[in-house]
């Protein structure tokens, strides 16, 4: 059977993928392809695809939860670091910290450097998110800088 | 008079507004020069930051974590991480901040005082934002308690 996954903007449908899928196909099946098509974790297709709230598991069978259609919320972020830019489209259900670890993997940021890094609206200057919440909607693509705070002089041991 | 109407002009910015509407942090208690600010770690849990904003503006803020019901300094109220953390955060034995924005810290180290590093256009988020870099940047060495059950 044939389904159609669309993924949508705010301002409509960026583009419908179709798969063809036997009735014992997994969820997680038809989510590690749409994870390989629009270079995202499983887990966060996985997320998009619960419905009205049910929690989906990864065994469950596909056509079982999706029917013949199913939509995949996104959200455009325009990433900044440094002198770098780069555009993805998120999910919408995906935290903040999704964009930080997707920015440090793309700008080839070290892992410690990486964790003293943290997003900005805006501008560089601008306010703070906290990436333990959602990203969300939004209307046109969100301008996010990737930030290294300044240094907080302490006193040491005492 | 003037400092308790930059504190309460402060408390009133879009900068304050903005850490609330992001989950970082939210006032609990403001009594004379007396704030009770809940401060929220990256995991979830929050800890209840007492600050002293006598001559706000003029003179640093003094912070330090208090039990939510008591409102007494004890170690169950402060955060703890690695030695990193625990370079600014005393939880040990003292129970201070060591920074040059912290009152406490500048008693420890006099010659931070000349800096007048507290002397932010919004001395309050200044704090705050310093606060929140510790609990939510893994690179500042907040470990979260171990979760029981």
């Amino acid at each position: 059977m044939k389904v159609h996954v669309k993924v949508e903007e705010e301002e409509g449908v960026l583009q419908t993928l179709e798969y063809e899928l036997l009735p014992t196909d997994s969820i997680n099946a038809l989510a590690a392809k749409l994870a390989a098509d629009l270079d995202e974790p499983v887990a966060d297709i996985l997320a998009d695809l619960g419905a009205n709230g049910s929690v989906v598991t990864a065994d469950m069978p596909a056509l079982d939860v999706l029917h013949a259609c199913a939509s995949l919320r996104r959200v455009c972020i325009e990433l900044h670091f440094e002198t770098e830019t780069i555009t993805h489209r998120f999910s919408q259900k995906a935290k903040w910290e999704r964009v930080h670890l997707f920015g440090c993997k793309k700008f080839a940021v070290a892992d410690d450097a990486c964790a003293n890094l943290e997003l900005h609206e805006g501008t560089i200057d601008g306010p703070v998110l906290n990436e333990q919440k959602r990203i969300g909607p939004a209307n046109g693509c969100r301008t996010i800088w990737l930030v290294k705070p300044g240094p907080e002089p302490n006193g040491g041991r005492h | 008079m003037a400092a308790a109407t930059n504190l309460e002009q402060d408390l009133a910015s879009s900068e304050f507004a903005h850490g609330v509407h992001q989950g970082f942090w939210e006032l609990v208690e403001h009594t004379g020069a007396i704030l009770f600010i809940r401060m929220y770690a990256a995991e979830g849990r929050s800890y209840l930051l007492s600050l002293n904003a006598a001559s706000y503006g003029e003179e640093p803020l003094e912070g330090r974590f208090v039990d939510f019901e008591s409102r007494q300094v004890v170690a169950s109220a402060w955060p703890q991480g690695n030695s990193v953390f625990e370079q600014w955060v005393k939880f040990k034995n003292d129970f201070f901040i060591c920074w040059q924005e912290d009152r406490a810290g500048i008693r420890q180290h006099p010659e931070w005082r000349a800096l007048e590093e507290w002397k932010k256009p919004n001395q309050l988020v200044s704090y705050l934002n310093f606060v929140r870099r510790l609990l939510h940047l893994k690179s500042r060495g907040y470990l979260p308690p171990p979760t029981t059950g």
